[in-house]
């Protein structure tokens, strides 16, 4: 018998099967984990993006609250003629409790756009149908007022056609509005209407004497906001941890906000905070020395 | 004799081949590594954008005191104070919020941990507010990882 | 035959070769997505110091206004403005505003780069000589958008003005309306 058939022997064999199975695991463990690290990147990426396109809007709109340009009253599509039926909607924060742990802010805040046009947005978290999955969604709605009482229906089109509950950021855990006052102080109820518990703890002492007529106490509120505080937290679409861990949200100062206890999951949640200066709703600092200075009534975008 | 002629791989070539596709994974490995602390760095300096915008928000909503808001430093820790007026309020808030002490806790097992932010002793956040002949510029000025990431922002405020 | 026992071991080698090919591709995908995001936090803070130059130009704008000894509407200042022109502002009708003059008779209009305005050293010099502002003052618009008739705050005799002022994330010397981000703000001013 011919003994030199090339081929391999058995030993060699398994030994290049173990030896090829080997590095076959260690490739794809590899993989694996590279897998694992890419979702989270990609996760987290959306959740920064989301919030901070979120907060870049949500403070343009806070700068912009309150302001009442100076031709409006005399012209405008909502029937308003004096500075009270203005005043009474400036910037609010509905202590009805929403999101999912039910202790979420809604916020709502009025600007004007144009001699006939007042611009209404409101932020709210919103459940899409059969899901347990709330978003944070913007509304916008030109003349709300005059589209009650049948002012002028039409509306500026060259400003924002208005949207209903557009979607802004998914998987929101969270979100929170607090009012501070001149002093730094947080100012509550500050609402329109019906700010809730916190309007009815105030019984009898709800309806204030202004300048402007009798008004309920948050309504006055709305015109001392000096500065408001958001808070945004946002949970990755898709699992992203190996193991799970529970978390405990904390948003807001001294009973106003949440404290959320999240039981154990594997998402990744991230809190975000912005503040900003309610420039139109302030009655601005007067300067206590004559220096000729001008004093600011208010600021508007354009865009 | 050996044929030259011979197709297949020789031991010598595979274990090459084995190595630079090792040296392959390794460098994906570095990759992966440092992407995911790229993103920690990048949402920490999203949030750090959002805060340096409130600094200059409540200077420029006290721009007549601006001088009790000068030379604040925010460090990496918070302890609350007593605070009554308004400048002292928003420092405080501030210092609270810098050290984000409140967000997020998590409990993977061994007790709630803070959701820090990454803060080494030589990192810089300071205010600065300057005065000359009735004008006034308030800056804010950071510095994280040992200098290599600065960010500035700055405004007149009257 | 040699060669078909050795291509039939071969089974890790393409395994392997195809999974790198694999985490290569979705290391592109990660480094994209990576510096894209970072990328949109310079974005942002670009925005943001331009948002902030045009509140500089408001207050350099009231500086001004306080020391002027009478308020004289002039002209459309468009031909002079380099970026925040009259077109920016929905309330002032096209072509009718008239920008409030200086001492000298001229439509008053002023440009800086911040660099010049916050002393700074340095990078912080070098990144503020990036961005600008721009402003002009006229009499607050009527309904129709016209600033040559003056309004009065109801209950006074105060004028109202309006400043409108743009930062751009550019010096003035190569801020482009077409590439950069521009600001525009307007701001209600009264002069006790």
């Amino acid at each position: 018998m011919k003994k030199n058939i090339k081929a391999f022997t058995l030993a060699e064999v398994l030994v290049a099967i173990v030896i090829g199975v080997i590095s076959v695991a260690a490739a794809f463990s590899a993989y694996n984990y590279y897998t694992k690290s890419y979702e989270s990147v990609s996760q987290k990426a959306n959740v920064n993006s989301a919030a901070r396109d979120a907060l870049i809007l949500i403070t343009k709109d806070l700068r912009n609250a309150g302001f009442i340009g100076t031709t409006f009253l005399t012209a405008s599509c909502e029937n308003i003629t004096n500075m009270r039926d203005a005043k009474i909607e400036l910037a609010s924060v509905s202590s009805k409790r929403s999101g999912p742990y039910g202790q979420a802010d809604n916020l709502m805040l009025w600007y004007t756009t144009s001699p006939q046009d007042r611009k209404q947005v409101s932020y709210t978290l919103q459940r899409k149908q059969n899901s347990s999955e709330y978003y944070l969604a913007r509304d916008v709605k030109i003349n709300p007022e005059g589209q009650r009482r049948g002012g002028c229906q039409g509306y500026n089109s060259a400003f924002n056609h208005p949207v209903n509950n557009e979607l802004l950021v998914s998987h929101v855990e969270d979100f929170q509005v607090i009012f501070k006052d001149k002093d730094g102080k947080i100012l509550a109820p500050a609402c329109s209407m019906s700010c809730g518990p916190e309007e009815t703890k105030l019984g009898n002492n709800n309806i204030v004497a202004t300048s402007y007529g009798n008004m309920t106490r948050g309504q006055a509120n709305q015109e001392n906001i000096h500065s408001a505080d958001i808070y945004l937290t946002v949970r990755s679409p898709k699992e992203v941890y190996n193991s799970n861990r529970s978390f405990r949200i904390v948003n807001g100062e001294a009973g106003y906000g949440s404290n959320i206890s999240v039981s154990a999951d594997k998402y990744y949640r991230e809190t975000f905070f912005a503040s900003v200066h309610t420039r139109n709703l302030s009655i601005p600092q007067v300067p206590t020395t004559n220096t000729a200075g001008s004093i600011g009534e208010g600021q508007g975008y354009n865009k | 004799m050996v044929n030259k002629n011979q197709k297949g791989i020789t031991v010598i070539e595979a274990l090459v081949c084995m190595v630079i596709i090792g040296i392959g994974f390794v460098a994906m490995m570095q990759l992966s590594a440092y992407s995911i602390g790229a993103m920690d760095r990048s949402i920490e300096k999203n949030k750090m954008n959002f805060l340096s915008e409130m600094v200059l928000e409540d200077m420029i909503g006290d721009p007549y005191n601006a001088s009790s808001y000068a030379n604040v430093s925010m460090g990496c820790t918070y302890s609350s104070s007593q605070a009554t007026s308004l400048p002292t309020r928003k420092i405080d808030k501030w210092k609270k919020v810098f050290s984000e002490d409140d967000f997020i806790k998590f409990n993977s097992g061994s007790g709630f941990k803070n959701k820090k932010p990454e803060c080494a002793s030589g990192d810089l956040k300071k205010t600065s507010v300057v005065s000359s002949s009735g004008r006034t510029q308030a800056k804010i000025n950071m510095s994280t990882g040992q200098g290599k990431r600065k960010k500035f922002l700055g405004v007149i405020l009257k | 035959m040699k060669k078909l026992n050795s291509s039939e071991k071969g089974f890790a080698l393409p395994v392997a070769l195809m999974l790198l090919v694999v985490m290569t591709l979705m290391g592109a995908a990660l480094v994209t997505t990576t510096s894209s995001d970072m990328g949109s936090n310079n974005e942002r803070d670009n925005s943001s110091q331009a948002f902030y130059a045009a509140e500089s130009g408001i207050s350099m704008a009231k500086e001004w206004l306080a020391l002027q000894p009478s308020y004289v509407p002039g002209s459309n200042p468009d031909n002079q403005l380099r970026f925040c022109k009259t077109s920016l502002f929905p309330s002032i009708r096209p072509g009718q505003a008239r920008a409030i003059r200086n001492q000298g008779g001229q439509n008053h209009i002023y440009r800086n780069n911040l660099s010049a305005l916050i002393s700074a050293s340095g990078q912080e010099a070098t990144r503020l000589s990036n961005f600008s502002f721009e402003y002009f003052v006229t009499q607050t618009p009527d309904r129709n958008g016209y600033t040559s008739s003056p309004q009065k705050k109801p209950g006074t005799n105060n004028i109202y003005y309006t400043i409108y002022s743009c930062g751009c994330d550019a010096s003035i010397a190569n801020c482009r309306s077409q590439n950069n981000n521009i600001i525009a703000l307007e701001a209600v001013v009264t002069i006790r």
